[in-house]
Parts: C-alpha cells; sequence; structure tokens
C-alpha cells in the first residue's frame, strides 16, 4: 500500500486487511466494474437504436472523424500524464506530481472542450435530443462519459490544490492512483465509444 | 501488503509508460485510416478489424495503466466480470431487438430512405398554401415537434407524422374546418389557442386532456395544425 | 465516494464542528455504527413493511366482493404500483441489508464494515428516496404504472401526471442507496475477515450477503439507465420508448427485466442464507453439504443474469430466444433444487428443537418449494402463455416472496434478536404469529392459483360477478387479514420481549458462528479482540474442541470466555479500547442533497424555475457534504492516535 513506505511502525489493527490488499483499492476496481455495467447499457440502447431514427440530421451527416480523433488522442494522452503523475509521487516528486496532474487535467479539459464544440455543432445542424434516436441515444451516451470526464478534471484539480498546500505526499499516492484508475477507465469507455459510435457504421 | 509494495516495485518505468502511450496513438492512427479505406468496409471487415483494434487499446490502458497486469488478480477478477457480463447484455439485447423486425445481423445500415409516410406528405402538400401567416402565429417546426413529444399523436393523426390514435379527430385539413372543439369554437387562430390552453374549461368533460402547455407551445403547436394540407 | 485526499493529522477547518452525542436523536443521526445502521435500517422498513401491508388490505377490500365500491379505478391502480415498489424495494431489501449490516461484521469477525460513514449515507439515501417515492400520495399522484413500469404507461400522454415522476425519481435515489451499500459490504466482506477466516470457512449467510451484493453492483447499473432515458422521455422529450418517434416499447422490458430477474434472487438469497444459519443452530448438525450450498448460491448468482427474458414470452420474441430463455430458466431451477436438499439433510437425523426461528426456517422451506414449482412451471413458453398476466403469477411470486423471502427474514429476526437485544422472544406468542402467518399466506394466495388458472387478470380494480371468482375472492381477502392480525401479534411479541423477555446471554440458541462468540447486545466495538478462526462454524469447534460434530450430544467441553480462545495469541497487543469510527453529519446532509436535487427535477416541465432553484440548494448540500466528508478524518483529531495518518483513514 502507499502508506508502507513511510508508515514508522508495523501494521495496526486497523490496517489489517484479509486479502492484503487496501480497503480504498478494491472499492474503486468494484466500482469500475460496476460502472462497466452502467456504460454497457448505454452502449446497448446506442446500438438498439442504431438506424431507427424517422428523421435526420443522420450520423452520416454530422460526424466529423477527422475533428473527434484529435480529441480522442488528447483524452488517450493524459492517461499517459495521469501514470507519470502517479509515477512521480510514488518517487516522492510532488513538483512532478502537480506539473503532471495539471496536464492530466488540460488535456482532459480539451477533450471536454472538443465536445462541447461538437455537441453545439450538432445542435445547430438541428440535431437535438428530441429531433430523432440518434440524437438523443448520441447525446445521452456522450453526455454521460462528458459527465464523468468533468467529475474526473474536479478530481484532478482537487488533487492538485491538495498538492500545493502540500497535503500529498509520498505515502498519500494511494489517492492519486484512485483518481489515476478512475481517470484510465474514463478514457478506455471512451476507447469503446469512439470506435462503435464513430467509427463503426455498417 | 507485502506483495502489494514488491508488485509496485515491478510497475512499467515511465519509459514503458511513453512507450505504451506510443503504441495507442498508433493503434488510434490505425483505426481511423482503416475508415477511410473503402476496400475495407466493401468486404464486412471494417467491423473486426476496428473491434479488434480497440479492444488491444481497451487491454493495454487496463493491463499497463492501470496496473491490472502487475497488481492482484483479485482486481482483475472483480473488473473482468463486470466487463464480461457488459459485452454479454451488448450482444445479447443487440440480438434480441433485432430479430424481430429485422433478420438478426448485430451491425444494421443507417436507414436513409424517406419513409413511406414522409413521402405521402410531401405529396399532399403540394399546392397547398395556409389560409393565415404561419410565421406570425408561432413556429410550426417546433409545434410539429410538440405534436409528437406531447402525446398528441396518442389520440390525433395528423398528415406527414408517423402514426397516431384514432379517438380524436385526424387534423388533416383543419383549417378548413368550419368549428373546433365539438362546435363550441370557431376556426380561428386565438380560438384554437383558447382551447388548447384548457379544453375542459370550455368543454367539461371532453376527452382532450389539459396538456400544460405554456403560450409559446401553444402559438407554435396552432401554427403546425394551420400547415396541415 | 472516494476520498480525494488524506485527512490531515492537525486539527482540520470544517463547516460543522464534530457531532459528540452518544444518545438520543442526535446519537442516531449521525451515527456509523454498523449495528446501530442495522437497527435503523430495520425499523425503518418495518414501518414502510406496514404501511405496504396497509395498501395490500385495501386492495384485498375491494376485491372481497364483485363490483367492489371501496376504491375508484385509478387509486387502485396507485395501491398495486406502490404495495409492489414498497415490498420489494423498501421492504425486502432493506431489511436483509438490515442483516447484513447487524450480522455480517459479527459474523466474519470485524469491528465495523469498511466504509462506516459510506454505510451511513446509503441508509439515509435509502430513507429519503423511501420519502421521495411515497410522496406522491401526499397530492394524490402516487405512481400508478405498475411496479415495472412498462414503457407506453409511463409515456406521455398516457401519464400526463406526476405519479411516474415520483417513481422514476424515487428509485433513482433507492438505487443509489444499494450501489453504495453493496460496494461496502463487498469490500468489508472481501477485505475484513478474521484472521484464518478463508472464504470456505464464512458462514453461509456472509456467502449469501456477498453473492447478493455482487448481483445488486451489476444489476443496479441497468436499471439506473433505463430510468435515466425514461426520464428524458418524460422531461426532455426523446423517443427512447416511444414507437410514435421510432423508438422500442420492448427495450424498456428488456432493460427493466435485466435488472428485474436479478432483483428477485437479490430478495430471496439473503433469506436463503439465514435460513442456512438456523436450521443447522436448531439441528445441532453442519450444514448437509456446506461448500455445495456456497456454490449453488454462485450458480445462482450467474444464471439470473440469462434468464431474463422469461418475463417477455408474451412479447413475441420468436421461437429461438423463448427456447433458450426456457432452458436457461429450467437450469436455474437446478441449483436452487440444489439447496433446498442440503436443507432437508441438514434436518435428517438432527436433535430438532421447534424454536419459532426454526419454525419460520422449515415453513420457509416448504412455502419456497410451492413458489417454485409454480415458477419452473411458468417457464414452459406455452404454459407461460396461459399464466401471463393472471392471479396465477400473483399467486407465484408471492409464494416466492411472502412465503420464501419474508419468512426466512422473520426467522432471522427471531433468531438474532437475542443478540441484538439481550433478551429473548416470547416463544409462545411467536408459534402463534408463526401458524397465523402460515395459515394467512396459504388462505390468501394458494386460492389465487385457482383464480388465475381461471382467468382472472392481475391488476384489475373490480370483476363482475358469477365469473366464479367471488368465492376464493373472499378466501383471499380473509387470509389476508389473518396475515394484518399476525403481524400485530409479532408487534406485540417484540414490543414486549424488549422489555420483559429473559436475558439471553451471549450465546442462548448454542450458536455454531462468531456473533454468539460475543456478550449481547455487542459492545460498540463488537470484539474485545479479533478471533482467530480455524475451521468453518468456529464457535462451535471452540466450544465442543475439535470433533465438534462429535459431541453433539454431549455438554460443551469446557465454556470459552467471550472472545478468547484457546489457541489465540497472534497479535501480541490486545485492544482494549480499539478506536472505533466517529459520527459525522455528513452522510445525512449529503442524502438530503440528493433528494432536493430529485425534487427540484419534478418541477421541470411545469416551473422550471423552481427546478433552478431548488435543484441548485440540493447540489450546494451535495458538495458542501462531498468536501466537508473528504476533508472530516474517520477519527477526529483530539482523539485519533498516530494512525490517522495512515492509508485506510482516509476512507470512503
Amino acid at each position: 500500500m502507499a502508506v508502507s513506505t513511510a508508515a514508522p511502525h508495523a501494521v495496526t489493527e486497523e490496517e489489517r486487511t484479509s486479502t492484503g490488499l487496501n480497503h480504498r483499492m478494491v472499492l474503486m476496481w468494484t466500482f469500475l466494474g460496476s460502472e462497466c455495467m452502467f456504460f454497457a447499457s448505454l452502449i446497448a440502447n446506442f446500438q438498439v437504436q442504431r438506424g431507427r431514427s424517422l428523421n435526420g440530421p443522420y450520423p452520416d451527416e454530422l460526424i466529423n472523424i477527422p475533428f473527434t480523433s484529435v480529441s480522442t488522442f488528447s483524452l488517450l494522452m493524459s492517461s499517459l500524464m495521469m501514470v507519470l503523475a502517479l509515477a512521480a509521487i510514488q518517487r516522492g516528486d510532488v513538483k512532478g506530481l502537480r506539473i503532471w496532474l495539471l496536464a492530466t487535467a488540460f488535456l482532459g479539459s480539451l477533450f471536454l472542450g472538443g465536445q462541447v464544440y461538437e455537441f453545439t455543432g450538432f445542435v445547430q445542424h438541428g440535431l437535438k435530443l428530441s429531433t430523432n434516436l440518434f440524437g438523443a441515444s448520441f447525446f445521452v451516451l456522450t453526455g454521460f462519459h462528458g459527465t464523468h470526464v468533468t467529475i474526473g478534471v474536479i478530481w484532478l484539480m482537487s488533487l492538485y490544490f491538495a498538492a500545493k498546500r502540500g497535503r500529498i505526499q509520498q505515502r498519500d499516492s494511494l489517492s492519486v492512483e484512485l483518481a489515476g484508475l478512475y481517470w484510465h477507465f474514463v478514457d478506455i469507455v471512451w476507447i469503446a465509444i469512439f470506435t462503435i459510435v464513430y467509427l463503426l457504421k455498417v | 501488503m507485502a506483495a502489494h509494495v514488491s508488485g509496485e516495485e515491478h510497475h512499467p518505468s515511465e519509459s514503458g509508460y511513453i512507450r505504451v502511450a506510443i503504441a495507442l496513438f498508433l493503434f488510434t492512427t490505425i483505426e481511423v485510416i482503416a475508415f477511410y479505406v473503402e476496400p475495407l468496409r466493401l468486404l464486412d471487415l471494417l467491423a473486426p478489424i476496428l473491434l479488434l483494434l480497440s479492444a488491444i487499446k481497451f487491454a493495454t490502458v487496463g493491463g499497463w495503466y492501470m496496473h491490472l497486469k502487475f497488481d492482484s488478480k483479485i482486481f482483475m477478477v472483480f473488473f473482468g466480470v463486470g466487463l464480461a457480463l457488459a459485452a454479454t447484455v451488448i450482444l445479447l439485447l443487440m440480438t434480441l431487438t433485432s430479430e424481430l423486425d429485422r433478420p438478426g445481423k448485430p451491425f444494421q445500415t443507417i436507414n436513409t430512405q424517406p419513409t413511406l409516410q414522409a413521402v405521402q406528405a410531401e405529396e399532399q402538400t403540394k399546392g397547398f398554401t395556409p389560409k393565415y401567416d404561419l410565421k406570425s402565429i408561432g413556429n410550426v417546426e417546433l409545434g410539429r415537434e410538440f405534436f409528437v413529444s406531447r402525446g398528441c399523436t396518442g389520440c390525433h393523426q395528423a398528415p406527414g407524422i408517423q402514426g397516431g390514435g384514432q379517438i380524436g379527430p385526424n387534423q388533416a385539413h383543419f383549417s378548413e374546418r368550419p368549428t373546433i372543439a365539438g362546435g363550441l369554437l370557431p376556426n380561428t387562430p386565438e380560438a384554437v389557442e383558447k382551447w388548447l390552453k384548457n379544453p375542459q374549461a370550455i368543454k367539461p368533460g371532453t376527452l382532450m386532456p389539459d396538456l400544460s402547455l405554456n403560450e409559446d407551445q401553444i402559438r407554435d403547436l396552432t401554427a403546425f395544425l394551420y400547415s396541415l394540407p | 465516494m472516494a476520498t480525494l485526499i488524506r485527512p490531515m493529522a492537525q486539527p482540520v477547518v470544517t463547516a460543522l464542528p464534530r457531532p459528540h452525542a452518544e444518545t438520543g436523536l442526535w446519537s442516531w443521526i449521525t451515527t456509523v455504527d454498523h449495528k446501530r445502521i442495522g437497527i435503523l435500517y430495520g425499523s425503518t422498513a418495518f414501518i414502510l413493511f406496514i404501511l405496504g401491508g396497509i395498501e395490500a388490505l385495501i386492495m384485498r377490500m375491494q376485491l372481497a366482493t364483485p363490483n367492489g365500491q371501496v376504491v375508484d379505478a385509478d387509486t387502485f391502480n396507485q395501491l398495486f404500483t406502490m404495495h409492489g415498489t414498497t415490498m420489494i424495494f423498501l421492504v425486502v431489501m432493506p431489511l436483509s441489508v438490515a442483516f447484513f449490516n447487524y450480522i455480517v461484521p459479527l459474523q466474519i469477525g470485524a469491528r465495523d464494515v469498511a466504509f462506516p460513514r459510506l454505510n451511513a449515507l446509503s441508509y439515509w439515501v435509502f430513507l429519503f428516496g423511501a420519502i421521495f417515492i411515497n410522496l406522491g400520495w401526499i397530492i394524490g399522484q402516487a405512481p400508478d404504472a405498475g411496479w415495472f413500469a412498462y414503457a407506453n404507461l409511463t409515456e406521455r400522454p398516457y401519464a400526463l401526471g406526476l405519479n411516474t415522476d415520483f417513481w422514476v425519481l424515487g428509485l433513482q435515489i433507492l438505487g443509489v442507496a444499494s450501489i453504495l451499500g453493496s460496494l461496502n459490504f463487498f469490500v468489508t466482506i472481501v477485505n475484513l475477515r478474521a484472521p484464518g477466516m478463508r472464504f470456505m470457512r464464512m458462514p453461509v449467510f456472509v456467502w449469501m450477503t456477498l453473492v447478493t451484493n455482487v448481483l445488486m453492483l451489476l444489476a443496479f447499473p441497468v436499471i439506473t439507465v433505463a430510468l435515466t432515458l425514461l426520464l428524458f422521455d418524460r422531461f426532455f422529450f426523446t423517443h427512447f420508448f416511444v414507437p410514435s418517434g421510432g423508438g422500442d416499447p420492448q427495450l424498456w422490458v428488456h432493460l427493466f427485466w435485466i435488472f428485474g430477474h436479478p432483483e428477485v434472487y437479490i430478495l430471496i438469497l439473503p433469506a436463503m442464507g439465514m435460513v442456512s444459519q438456523i436450521l443447522p443452530t436448531f439441528s445441532r448438525k453442519p450444514l448437509f453439504g456446506h461448500a455445495f450450498v456456497v456454490y449453488s448460491g454462485i450458480a445462482i448468482a450467474f444464471l439470473s443474469f440469462g434468464v431474463w427474458a422469461h418475463h417477455m414470452f408474451a412479447q413475441g420474441l420468436g421461437p429461438t430466444a423463448d427456447a433458450a430463455f426456457s432452458f436457461s430458466t429450467m437450469l436455474i431451477a437446478v441449483p436452487t433444487g440444489v439447496k433446498i436438499f442440503n436443507w432437508i439433510g441438514t434436518m435428517h437425523g438432527g436433535q430438532l428443537r421447534f424454536k419459532t426461528s426454526m419454525l419460520f426456517a422449515i415453513g420457509f422451506i416448504a412455502m419456497f418449494i410451492i413458489g417454485g414449482l409454480s415458477g419452473v412451471m411458468h417457464s414452459s413458453p406455452p404454459a407461460d402463455l396461459q399464466q401471463n398476466n393472471t392471479y396465477f403469477i400473483v399467486a407465484h411470486f408471492h409464494y416466492v416472496l411472502f412465503g420464501g423471502a419474508l419468512m426466512g427474514i422473520f426467522g432471522g429476526i427471531y433468531y438474532w434478536f437475542p443478540k441484538a437485544t439481550g433478551r429473548m422472544p416470547n416463544e409462545g406468542l411467536g408459534k402463534l404469529h408463526f401458524w397465523l402467518t402460515m395459515l394467512g399466506m396459504n388462505l390468501t394466495f394458494f386460492p389465487m392459483h385457482w383464480t388465475g388458472l381461471d382467468g382472472m387478470p392481475r391488476r384489475i380494480y373490480t370483476y363482475p360477478a358469477n365469473m366464479g371468482w367471488d368465492f376464493w375472492n373472499m378466501v383471499d381477502t380473509v387470509g389476508a387479514f389473518t396475515i394484518a392480525l399476525s403481524v400485530l401479534v409479532f408487534i406485540y411479541n417484540m414490543m414486549r420481549s424488549l422489555r420483559h423477555g429473559e436475558i439471553a446471554g451471549n450465546d442462548p440458541w448454542d450458536g455454531r458462528t462468531l456473533e454468539w462468540s460475543i456478550p449481547s447486545p455487542p459492545p460498540h466495538y463488537n470484539f474485545a479482540q479479533i478471533p482467530v478462526v480455524t475451521s468453518l462454524d468456529d464457535w462451535w469447534h471452540k466450544k465442543y474442541g475439535g470433533h465438534g460434530e462429535a459431541a453433539t450430544h454431549g455438554a460443551p467441553v469446557h465454556a470459552p470466555m467471550a472472545g478468547a480462545s484457546e489457541d489465540d495469541g497472534h497479535d501480541g497487543h490486545a485492544e482494549a479500547h480499539p478506536h472505533m469510527p466517529d459520527p459525522s453529519y455528513w452522510p445525512i446532509i449529503m442524502a438530503a442533497g440528493m433528494f432536493f436535487l430529485a425534487l427540484g427535477l419534478l418541477f421541470l416541465p411545469t416551473v422550471p424555475v423552481g427546478t433552478y432553484i431548488i435543484c441548485a440548494f440540493g447540489f450546494a448540500l451535495f458538495v458542501t457534504a462531498m468536501y466537508g466528508w473528504c476533508f472530516e478524518p474517520v477519527n477526529s483529531p483530539t482523539v485519533a492516535d498516530a494512525a490517522a495518518g495512515h492509508g485506510m483513514a482516509g476512507g470512503h
């Protein structure tokens, strides 16, 4: 566990766990397992509604692959920044942690900005939530993913400010690891969404 | 605990993380390029290739960045159970919902053909000029949206709108009707707005429910009704 | 709700002072003790049980005679919807959760659950959800689309009032409570078992809790999404389930039952776990085939995700799907049957003591067999087409849920009552309660098989005379009031035993599992010293030596002291005053925030500005509580020792 490097004394009763794994790590992984079902239901809904729209605009007319590829890259690279942040704090490098956290949050915000731009464009082309089933299922699926990214960015910024105040040391690397797990999960969900929603048409 | 700490020491180095990032970058690039290669699509190869590539990316991020490859196998089990069930549910639902109306092919082509109703509606519209200046009443398109979303189609049919019930009158040729509200009101935009605002007050016991629409929505709906051929 | 930041060792500026009350109302509001939260869950669920029961009685009064005039059709719709929703989400589930809370930490030898404040949050969210979903009664617009709320009935224009909005938003809140609770119990069971308690040494009740929580974690996200889609249909005019917009009402049915069928096992598995504790104790024999019971529980959980479409045979899925789901439904009866044989095998040749909880456990087996058998009948699509939507179905699931789940839970209440209160329940009244329940439930639900096969549809608010249903409907109503009488006897028994019951002592039933090794009621910290577990039914083996089964007829080899065992000595430092987590205000504030967020949404179609104000208030509460929580240490700095700086202290 994260604390072990700095803890001056032996494992106390409070820390003992049957599996040797930290409670919060187990909680996070279990939560992510549960989240899989959440996004699976949304993706299933998108797939079921595919091709059932009674009127346009249809996906072909709106989806801009080059643009979305760029925001996909920015989210992918934010995952790299995130592991570097974790590696930094595990070495005890608080300054490195802050830099990489900021980079992660920046790339995440870039992705969000891209999503806002994309949504605005869609609305201007006449696609709203209630226009057709494509609009409804697209906005709900990517919107919920965007909400997850937003929560992630807030989480990362909270960590950043905590680190700035000196509240995150090497022994607290677990807090960064948990945020990282969440962030990477949001990233892999996007990997699935990018393929299924944007690239797959046939 | 000891096992976990030693496991952490085996996490990839920073250069390892960067190599993984380069691989992810390349895989995504291949995905995007494959998207533009027509022959792949024609041969029905695009979907399998894309799914395979994204599965590899998924596993890479999970294995290296989330440390699943290095941490306790218990995490793999917890996450894997959710993931496996998630994939199963998506596939089962796609199969089950596609079997009925379209013989079971999971990935459907997008239907860009106009529906029969839309074609018919367009033909009916030819040669029809509205009786009033619709723009001064409200927004026809929004009204059409409300007509469907607020459930008017539960009881009424209208040209250009798919489906619709037969409890209330068909709204075709709406502007040519002499009266509305079962003969209680003249057929003018003002009367239609009054009627839509509170049907029960005008004709107690009517089957027409109070739809709790606001003023703008009522005007849009009225404009839509007068736009009907 | 993982904490962002490790709490500081020095005093932290928080918006609220740390609560310190140890008795009285505030101590209950701020408690994080798993035993108190268990009692809160149990008593809240019992009050809601009475509410759901009253709804049932009004329905039975209406149906007692043909052309009944007690209530009108709209009220009847609200009654059966709220009866079903209440009994499933607000009674059987939280009653099971009450036992998870109270019993699981005791059975695995833990001082509390893994995340005590998260546990409190689950309860308060549940309570606010329960209040929210019942708010509709106040304005006469309670949910009225049935507990599975099929899509057409929940969409505008068929549901213009607030009825369905209360249902959708209320269930969303309750879903949050369930997910948080099950995350917590999952981590607790995985991580907080006493030393030596390997997975196969866990009592069956703990096992079934684990399985149930896995089911909740995997099933609830699906209903969350389904409810969200419905919410978008209603509030933002999408057409997910609206055919006129190209949507598919059947998709709702799929999503609902992907959640709904595992939900059925979420309701029954905890009761199965309780029965698996009661039968060995009162047979003085170990559970027959412990591993089989455990593995069949896991098999049920696994299969439960593959049978949902048997609720949809009448919807025209096509022969392939029907055949597949028919097969998987027949298959899931196998592990269930395995369990029944194990329970009977446990009693076979045992020294049976027919205490009240034993009677309820045996009643559970008998009634559950009837309900299970009528369930397997539905797995055949042609038979199902006949029985679908008739009172036969009503009879089936009441045998499973009342005769099964609730009987098991009553058995559990009688079994663990001495542990929780320190006093014995009255046996005479208990047996009266049992026999009245048996009589009442069979009178009520058995004739429904006949009226159902005779074609009486469920959910009708009245029926004409001379359909041949008059007599049995009257019998049903008499039976329902018999059940009501039995519940009154139960309440009287509990009240009386709480004050005048015999003092129970640590181990009144000569139990087998760890909770009987500590005082009744257990101290705040449960175990003065965490026990070391060396076998299944560890407490029994400690009492009777290595060969507990051989000693069934003898007196205890020696009477061990509470918490101390001869082979103890794992960690040198005895913990006479273990640090327990301090109480906290944040859970109830965060739950209130969620309540107001949902309340605000109700106004969206009519008074949008109301939505913004109320939601902003709820959001402010939520965020304040979130950050307050993250910066609040589990133990307040003044009492926390050095341990406050450790990984686990950051908490939840």
